[in-house]
């Protein structure tokens, strides 16, 4: 009887248990209703589909992360290639290029740089923190150097016209995003890439033993940071019309806090895309609600900086206790 | 006579040009604050067309960190060219501190130091040329109550104030220049809590747009950067509110200028930074003449709007990029 009671109490139990994903959208509804109850602007369309919009960019950027997180890795060179896919396309489409080939050229060059960074980790065995930091250097002087430091102005007006699209309601920013979080959970859940970045992330050894292509696996991982973070640099380009020198920068800490506050370990094998995405909107969130209700945006600073660390201080302890 | 006119006019050509055979051309280092921004590069602008005009007084070398996050670089760069003995530096210091010593060195090994934009606390400088930001900020606050008088709205309601940084000091002097002068012309207007934006468009424009979505009887807003000013005019383009929200920015650059032009951004106050740089090493040149300088040089803020945007004088300001030689 009293073995039966305990089983059952087991059970309850472990239909309490709380994934992360849980535990963040928990949060994420108490700061909505909060901020319902104390502002009157929050729970509006037009709200809304600003916070989207607000989030968008660093989102796309965090789901190429958690990737390179999930490996073991880190990208520090996310907000450079912001920067540079945004520059770039706007230098192309100045002279003459067609939008869709400027895009689509400067997401490429975006996806080659990340390459370049995965082969920097694996076939230079340069530890990523170190190959990445470089490669924020170096990209953000290639920005600096090809605009001469200045803004590029006066863009097409189709190209211009993208950021502002709304279909069915949503703006087009945010279906971007939301198409790119599809395609991050398929490719991380569904398919044998996705499990080889985990197992990548959770022994490097291991993963060699069972046959992974280590090296392609790594080119991809970084190549998809980079793609990513070449997309954001166009939405970027098109919501502010102009190609901006100092665009993305320090893009990399809010993409890495999406990521950590979402679940990921920095010791790898551990996140979900759709950990990151709510770690992107807690984050958005909080700068739009402190915005709305006129919070102390030192305070605020503090409290996103709790935030994080709480995030993941919750989550350990919650692993902890479930093994 | 036609031959003594001719003796006295060649003697006056020789006597002038004595100087140009005489004199090498000095060194003066130009040091900026960052290699990143408009601003900086309109400096290096003004101080290479001075060298560019007296091509037999002065040759300029420019320096510059490639974010004013730089400090410690700057403070480096610093030292280096102290090491490298120019005739004279002028520098726009990031920090008011850091580069004190290498600055006194310099002093003291008989180099004259002229600096730009921010002033340094010490007194081995020769003179101090910069724009006065708290002016400068009460002339944004002017140019707010012209517009509300303008569009015929009672100097009521809300004003939004957005910030690139907080612990800037010339950024702070820009606000407090703007907020005391509001104070005193426009009592009953309420300038909202700061928003700070860390120098980025994007949250620029997040944070205006959440601002107007907080409060709908905005009237007013002053962004204290060219940044700030981007973001805060793409927000009222977005919501088809130019001309109908007095919006005032700091500094230039092509969106601000847009902005201006279409109605969006009611003014702009504009520094001269191609004045600091031109002006620094004409003053570099006058102390290793021995002259002595005034120890401040307020090099003027100006507001520009739809009306005189197309003056001459005021297109340098604007774009100092075409006065480039």
């Amino acid at each position: 009887m009293k073995a039966q009671l305990t089983e059952i109490e087991a059970k309850g139990k472990r239909k309490f248990k709380l994934r992360t994903e849980s535990t963040l959208a928990l949060l994420l509804l108490v700061l909505a209703v909060c901020l319902t109850i104390f502002t009157k602007g929050f729970l509006t369309g037009t709200n809304l589909s600003n916070l989207v919009r607000q989030t968008a960019i660093n989102g796309i950027v965090a789901l190429g992360m958690t990737m390179v997180i999930i490996a073991g890795g880190i990208d520090l060179s996310v907000g450079s290639v912001v920067g540079f896919s945004g520059i770039f396309a706007a230098l192309l489409m100045k002279n003459g290029v067609p939008v869709i080939w400027a895009v689509l050229l400067s997401i490429l060059v975006s996806f080659i740089m990340g390459g370049i960074n995965g082969f920097m980790v694996f076939d230079g065995r340069i530890p990523p923190f170190i190959a990445t930091l470089g490669s924020m250097a170096i990209i953000r002087g290639a920005i600096m150097l090809v605009s001469g430091a200045r803004m590029i102005a006066g863009l097409p007006k189709s190209f211009l016209d993208f950021a502002q699209a709304t279909v069915l309601g949503f703006p087009s920013l945010f279906l971007v995003w939301f198409f790119l979080i599809l395609f991050s959970i398929l490719l991380t859940r569904h398919t044998p890439f996705g499990r080889n970045v985990y197992t990548i992330g959770s022994s490097i050894e291991v993963a060699r033993l069972s046959g992974i292509n280590i090296r392609l696996t790594t080119y991809m991982i970084y190549g998809l940071s980079g793609l990513m973070s070449g997309i954001a640099g166009i939405l970027m380009t098109s919501r502010l019309a102009n190609g901006i020198p100092t665009g993305g920068q320090g893009y990399e800490m809010d993409a890495i806090a999406s990521c950590v506050i979402g679940g990921a370990s920095l010791s790898g094998a551990e996140g979900t895309i759709l950990g990151t995405v709510m770690g992107a909107f807690i984050i958005a969130t909080l700068r739009n609600g402190g915005n709305l209700l006129g919070i102390d945006p030192f305070i605020l600073q503090i409290v996103n900086g709790i935030i994080i660390v709480a995030a993941v201080y919750v989550d350990q302890y919650r692993k902890a206790h479930q093994k | 006579m036609k031959k003594r006119v001719a003796i006295i006019a060649l003697l006056l050509l020789g006597i002038a040009l004595m100087p140009t055979f005489a004199a090498t051309p000095k060194k003066v280092a130009v040091i900026i604050k960052a290699t990143d921004s408009d601003f900086w590069q309109y400096v290096l602008v003004g101080a290479t067309n001075y060298a560019k005009e007296h091509p037999d007084q002065v040759v300029v070398t420019t320096y510059g960190p490639p974010s004013e996050a730089d400090i410690d670089k700057q403070v480096a760069i610093l030292e280096d060219v102290v090491n490298s003995k120019p005739d004279a530096i002028v520098i726009a210091s990031t920090s008011s501190d850091a580069t004190v010593p290498a600055i006194e060195r310099a002093t003291k090994l008989g180099i004259p130091v002229i600096t730009i934009d921010n002033k340094v606390n010490t007194n081995a400088v020769k003179s101090h040329l910069a724009t006065n930001n708290i002016k400068g900020g009460a002339l944004a606050a002017d140019m707010i109550v012209e517009k509300l008088k303008a569009m015929g709205k009672p100097l009521s309601g809300k004003v939004a104030l957005i910030s690139a940084m907080a612990g800037v000091q010339v950024l702070t002097d820009r606000d407090t220049g703007f907020l005391n002068r509001m104070k005193e012309i426009a009592p009953n207007i309420k300038v909202l809590p700061t928003r700070y934006i860390d120098n980025d468009i994007m949250k620029a424009l997040a944070a205006a747009e959440d601002l107007f979505t907080a409060n709908p009887d905005l009237i007013g807003f002053f962004a204290d950067n060219n940044h700030s000013g981007d973001g805060v005019a793409r927000a009222i383009k977005e919501r088809n509110l130019g001309g109908k929200i007095a919006a005032v920015a700091f500094d230039s650059d092509p969106e601000e200028v847009q902005a201006l032009s279409d109605g969006i951004l009611y003014a702009l106050i504009l520094q001269d930074p191609y004045g600091m740089g031109y002006k620094g090493v004409e003053s570099a040149l006058q102390a290793l003449a021995g002259k002595t300088l005034p120890s401040y040089v307020d090099t003027g803020a100006t507001a520009v709007t739809k009306a005189n945007m197309n003056e001459p004088k005021i297109k340098g300001l604007l774009d100092p990029m075409t006065l480039k030689k």
